[in-house]
């Protein structure tokens, strides 16, 4: 998946698992960025009596960095609290109308607090995040409940924090079934006939941290930015969670927490400590930052599943597999961002020492009818410009990992025709039946517990 | 830390030294109130009630590790790491 469950630690630790980060010119405000960090990966509706939620003991970071050395000048810092009402087994006694309904249990608020140039500003404290959506009888009228959880920061920020649809999509079923692309499958190793793709995360839930800010509060003048060829114009982005140094298990099931934060997860572009990183330096990677990215950049530049595709699909990708260079390519695309002259009217370069971040030029404007393969698709403000929520990340990362962007560095260098037309066919469910929302968190309505069918026994 | 308020941090610890030492590689122990006549001097915690976890990491045997709060202090103390792993045995 994008980064569910993609490390050892992070298997074993939902409440703390980075899933997916998200960085876009907002469409409806275009001067405004919106940062969306997704946690606690593939949350089963009825999941009932205890409820999926954020992690008390957790610190949830969105990082930003907006000078170009991959460190963080401006910090995003969200701590939770859980309050429990009254003595019962239930997560609600009755309908919950409104988020101070007493008939809700067991709720949740938070604290925003943004730490710029090592200063803190609390921005927000108290702030409610919406019950999960549970069925018609307990969450009757679920959107009022969500849209009262749009928490005005002031100054133009807007801040949300809950349950939402699971946005990202790929046919997990398949993909980890050695490598198999469900429509490509008559050309595996191990064939069977061709089928349509299967989203592996339908139906799921997620938990998001949203954030709309003013580009002006981004940039490292305080500017608006316009042009979209200054360096100024670029931030990046990256999102974390934290546990307490130490942990103690009291008698009466009483556990607290001493010592720094240690950073236990974290994500910048998608797929990449799921796919690129080898399993013994996941939790590594894990805990570290983009400063110290120059360790890993050799799992970058030669991507072991560059090497597996024209073993799995023998025959398919003949130029890829006498490609044994460095993908510098991919190291522009993950680590340093798109030099200005690679491609026509784009940068999102950052400076030369690789760092794993999402990077935004925010001076391009959104689009109207996005393209969700990003630039590869010549839409430039989809991934990796950034990422949106309906970009097909999963079909971009695989054709440039399959060769497709390696002209961009090597233009005598000829992709297999393969390169171009791989995918693993999955379809988000935004694009079935719950589109995306026009406005603020943007991400969709989470799927109610009551309406879920399990999947089928086989 | 003087030699007295090491003995008293020392003697309060060692229930709870031994207890983590067989939970961990290293050497833990809840000492909040044993830390409190030194905070009195020093008083860095004098007014928190945070519990004070302290450790000997096992690839360093003379260093000991104290976390409080948000903060984590490292003294390179050999003899009161020494005393810590006399009490954990």
């Amino acid at each position: 998946m994008s980064s569910h469950r993609e490390a050892p630690g992070t298997a074993q630790d939902p409440v703390a698992d980075n899933t997916d980060l998200y960085a876009f010119v907002s469409p409806d405000k275009p001067n405004t960025v919106t940062l969306i960090a997704n946690f606690i990966p593939s949350e089963y509706p009825p999941g009932g009596p205890n409820f999926y939620e954020f992690g008390d003991d957790v610190l949830y970071q969105i990082h930003i960095d907006n000078r170009g050395d991959n460190g963080d000048e401006i910090t995003f810092q969200f701590r939770f609290s859980t309050q429990v009402t009254a003595e019962t087994f239930l997560y609600n006694v009755g309908p919950i109308s409104s988020l101070t309904d007493p008939n809700w249990v067991r709720r949740q608020t938070y604290s925003v607090t943004m730490v710029r140039n090592g200063t803190s500003h609390v921005l927000g404290s108290g702030l409610p995040c919406p019950p999960v959506n549970i069925g018609p009888r307990s969450t009757p009228n679920y959107g009022a409940l969500a849209n009262a959880a749009v928490n005005d920061l002031g100054n133009g920020m807007q801040v949300f924090a809950g349950q939402r649809d699971e946005a990202f999509f790929v046919d997990l079923g398949s993909i980890f079934d050695l490598g198999d692309l469900r429509p490509f499958q008559n050309l595996h190793l191990i064939p069977t006939p061709a089928a349509e793709g299967i989203n592996g995360l339908g139906g799921f839930n997620v938990h998001s941290i949203a954030l709309q800010l003013p580009k002006t509060m981004l940039t490292r003048d305080g500017s608006n930015p316009t042009d979209a060829t200054k360096p100024a114009s670029v931030i990046g982005v990256w999102a974390s969670a934290s546990r307490r140094r130490s942990t103690i298990r009291d008698a009466g099931g009483k556990i607290e927490g001493s010592g720094p934060w240690v950073q236990v997860s974290r994500l910048g572009n998608p797929l990449v400590n799921e796919v690129l990183i080898p399993m013994d330096e996941k939790d590594l990677w894990n805990s570290v930052g983009p400063t110290d990215d120059a360790q890993f950049v050799k799992y970058y530049a030669h991507p072991e599943l560059a090497t597996l595709l024209p073993i799995l699909y023998p025959g398919v990708f003949p130029n890829l597999k006498g490609l044994g260079a460095s993908r510098a390519d991919l190291e522009a695309i993950l680590l340093t961002g798109i030099p200005s002259g690679i491609v026509p009217g784009f940068q999102n370069f950052t400076g030369a020492a690789p760092g794993d971040m999402l990077r935004l030029n925010m001076a391009i404007p959104p689009t109207a009818k996005p393209n969700r393969l990003g630039v590869v698709g010549g839409d430039l403000a989809g991934f990796p410009n950034g990422r949106r929520l309906p970009d097909d990340v999963t079909t971009i990362e695989l054709r440039a990992i399959a060769g497709l962007t390696y002209p961009l560095v090597q233009p005598s260098y000829t992709p297999d025709g393969a390169a171009s037309a791989i995918q693993d066919g999955s379809v988000s469910g935004q694009d079935v039946d719950t589109p995306y929302p026009g406005t603020f968190p943007y991400m969709g309505t989470p799927h109610a517990g009551y309406s879920t069918d399990p999947p089928h026994r086989s | 830390m003087n030699a007295f308020s090491r003995r008293s941090f020392l003697r309060k610890a060692s229930i709870g030294a031994a207890a983590g030492a067989m939970a961990s590689r290293g050497l833990v122990t809840n000492a909040a109130d044993a830390m409190q006549k030194q905070s009195e001097r020093t008083d860095p915690i004098k007014a928190s009630d945070d519990r004070v976890v302290a450790f000997v990491r096992a690839g360093d045997r003379d260093e000991v590790t104290v976390l409080v709060g948000e903060r984590e202090i490292v003294r390179r103390d050999a003899r009161l790491a020494r005393l810590l792993l006399r009490a954990a045995r």
